[in-house]
């Protein structure tokens, strides 16, 4: 194995000097064509009766099992283009499987690094066939249109194929990773490394890395503040033409009323029509009793007004002290209800005194044109607990000037 | 046939047509989950088929002249439409009012990696550079929730990307691509700008990706 170890070096070393990457092969041979591959594939060298020990091929097969575990987690270490960790692993698994292919790794490997000016490793693969145990792998690449094609051909014994087996997906992770890395090599343009971009997006979004950060491999130090990935999303959306999401603007609503709803009625229903049948007088004199009592109302306190009047018509009356009861603030807000019905009506009018005050007074007969030459202004007055308060402390109200209504009898 | 148009009962549903699809459309919008020809027959059109065209081409006209938008054809095949926007955002002035969406700038790492690493990768490099950016797909994150279903799921169902099993690997696995949106609606160029920025690198330094950032921005605005 050695030999052809030394054979395919040498050609290498040939080949190394000129521009093409395997020297004077630039014929893309066949599969099948077995006889012209002396001096790349490796015939089956003897086994020797060593390689047959169990024991030792236990070993072989975990010692392949260890590289193929490096491989595999160290993925991204490997890839680096710094380093050659890569190389270190294969030529571990030169060391472990006699019968291997192993100079196929060789020819794979240095390829890339020095073959800089080949543009594009357009495509790499492994086949593994166990049930034929052979081997094929070629690896085409481009160099200014001219395939060059180089692959080899490995037949192995069947009792070592266990070996050969693990061999193989060895070789297929590394050849993978190899692929990457050359492609990683072009010959205008610079790589682009996923892990610096991390870092740099990291910055960007402004991690805050703690004092005693150890700086290692996969050491995750610092922590990201509020609003990072937003950051990061203003400024991505800029590569985006993305529409608008449409929205309601002032929302929207569920035109069906909901279902529970017919439940309800239904219960209401059974009692209702009995209720109905007993008092249907009953009700309407209810309807007619409210109506008459705001009316009754109003009436009551105009005769309020116009009576204080009667007293003192040179005396201003303050709204204020007018309507508010120092009592009850309910009774304070149904005063300046009723109120307010006369000053629609026209039998009242407010206006504002020489400090800036509302006062009220009863309109005399005569004075209210119909038709209303008089300016009619239209407010809206509002009150609440704190306000009234106030005016009961400012103006000093220490009694309702409306007395309270009689109670209605229902 | 001017004397039919008035009398026939489709004139009337013409207007009202244009106007439903848009709705329609905007609606489907919300969660950009691209629309497909088959539910706007369905929803809108129903019976009206023959004049399926003319009512595409005025709603197409309407996104366009009122809306600022584009109505476009990502899967020519199937008939699956996205809304895009035709105005395009000007560097320094903000592109909406409302805050960032997290998930836009996780979309933009993965797009990124996968453009500037040759437009297929294996699923292990996302979820690894995610890691580094404190990400985990196997946990939970406070602003993703399910990183996992959301690259994998949500992103893919609205074709920014496409999630591809990878044939004859043992135990399985999966590449990322740029899905039909993201072809659609994301300008290569102004990422590579980014990214150049990122780096204090010249974008142009890139010159595979520069050259193919360049080359799809020309046939875009032609289109």
């Amino acid at each position: 194995m050695s030999d052809s170890k030394r054979r395919s070096r040498g050609n290498q070393e040939e080949s190394a000097g000129t521009s093409n990457g395997l020297g004077g092969r630039n014929r893309p041979e066949r599969p099948g064509d077995m006889a012209d591959e002396d001096d790349i594939g490796a015939g089956p060298s003897g086994i020797s009766e060593e390689d047959d020990d169990p024991t030792r091929r236990r070993e072989i097969r975990s010692k392949y099992r260890d590289l193929i575990n490096q491989v595999q987690q160290n993925r991204e270490d490997m890839l680096n283009p710094a380093n050659n960790k890569l190389t270190d692993v294969l030529e571990e698994a030169n060391k472990l499987f006699a019968n291997g292919i192993i100079f196929l790794h060789y020819i794979f490997l240095y390829l890339p690094t020095e073959l800089m000016q080949f543009r594009q490793l357009v495509g790499c693969m492994a086949w593994q066939s166990f049930a034929h145990t052979y081997f094929i792998f070629y690896v085409l690449y481009l160099h200014d249109h001219l395939l060059l094609g180089c692959y080899g051909l490995c037949l192995l014994s069947v009792r070592q194929a266990r070996e050969a087996a693990l061999d193989a997906q060895l070789l297929v992770l590394a050849t993978d990773l190899g692929k990457e890395k050359a492609s990683q090599l072009h010959a205008e343009g610079s790589a682009f490394d996923p892990s610096a971009f991390a870092e740099h997006l990291l910055s960007f979004m402004g991690l805050n890395r703690l004092e005693d950060e150890s700086g290692q491999d996969g050491n995750l130090e610092g922590y990201l503040p509020q609003g990072a990935w937003q950051r990061l999303a203003k400024r991505s959306e800029y590569c985006f033409k993305t529409a608008p999401s449409f929205h309601y603007m002032l929302g929207s609503f569920l035109a069906e009323p909901p279902p529970p709803r017919q439940r309800v009625e239904r219960q209401r229903k059974v009692p209702s029509k009995e209720a109905k049948r007993i008092m249907p007088t009953q009700l309407k004199k209810m309807e007619e009793s409210h109506q008459e009592a705001t009316e009754k109302e109003v009436e009551r306190i105009l005769g309020c007004l116009q009576s204080y009047f009667a007293d003192d018509s040179e005396e201003p009356i303050s709204y204020y002290e007018f309507v508010i009861d120092p009592n009850s603030f309910s009774r304070t807000v149904e005063n300046i209800f009723h109120t307010s019905f006369l000053i629609r009506d026209g039998l009242v009018r407010m206006y504002m005194d020489t400090d800036g005050l509302p006062c009220i007074a009863p309109v005399e007969e005569g004075e209210m044109e119909p038709g209303g030459a008089v300016v009619r202004h239209q407010c809206v007055i509002s009150i609440n607990q704190e306000s009234w308060r106030e005016i009961i402390d400012a103006f000093d109200i220490k009694e309702a000037l409306i007395p309270a209504p009689e109670v209605l009898s229902q | 046939n001017n004397k039919n148009k008035k009398k026939s009962p489709l004139w009337c549903s013409r207007s009202k047509m244009t106007g439903l699809q848009q709705i329609f459309i905007l609606i489907k919008d919300q969660k950009k989950i691209p629309i497909r020809r088959a539910d706007i027959g369905k929803h809108v059109i129903k019976e009206y088929k023959a004049i399926y065209i003319e009512i595409m081409n005025r709603v197409c006209r309407k996104f366009d002249q009122v809306f600022g938008l584009k109505l476009v054809e990502i899967d020519p095949k199937n008939h699956i439409y996205i809304l895009i926007n035709k105005l395009e955002p000007i560097h320094g002035e903000p592109v909406s009012m409302r805050p960032g969406n997290p998930k836009t700038g996780l979309l933009f790492v993965i797009l990124s990696v996968i453009f500037m690493k040759g437009g297929v990768i294996k699923e292990n490099l996302v979820w690894n550079t995610l890691k580094k950016l404190r990400v985990d797909p196997g946990e939970k994150h406070e602003e993703f929730g399910d990183v996992k279903k959301v690259v994998t799921d949500e992103f893919v169902r609205q074709k920014y990307l496409e999630y591809v099993k990878i044939p004859h690997t043992e135990p399985v696995e999966y590449e990322f691509r740029w899905g039909l949106r993201a072809e659609k609606e994301v300008s290569k160029l102004k990422l590579l700008k980014f990214v150049g920025e990122l780096f204090d690198q010249d974008p142009q330094s890139w010159t595979q990706q520069f050259r193919e950032a360049s080359a799809t921005e020309t046939s875009s605005q032609r289109s």
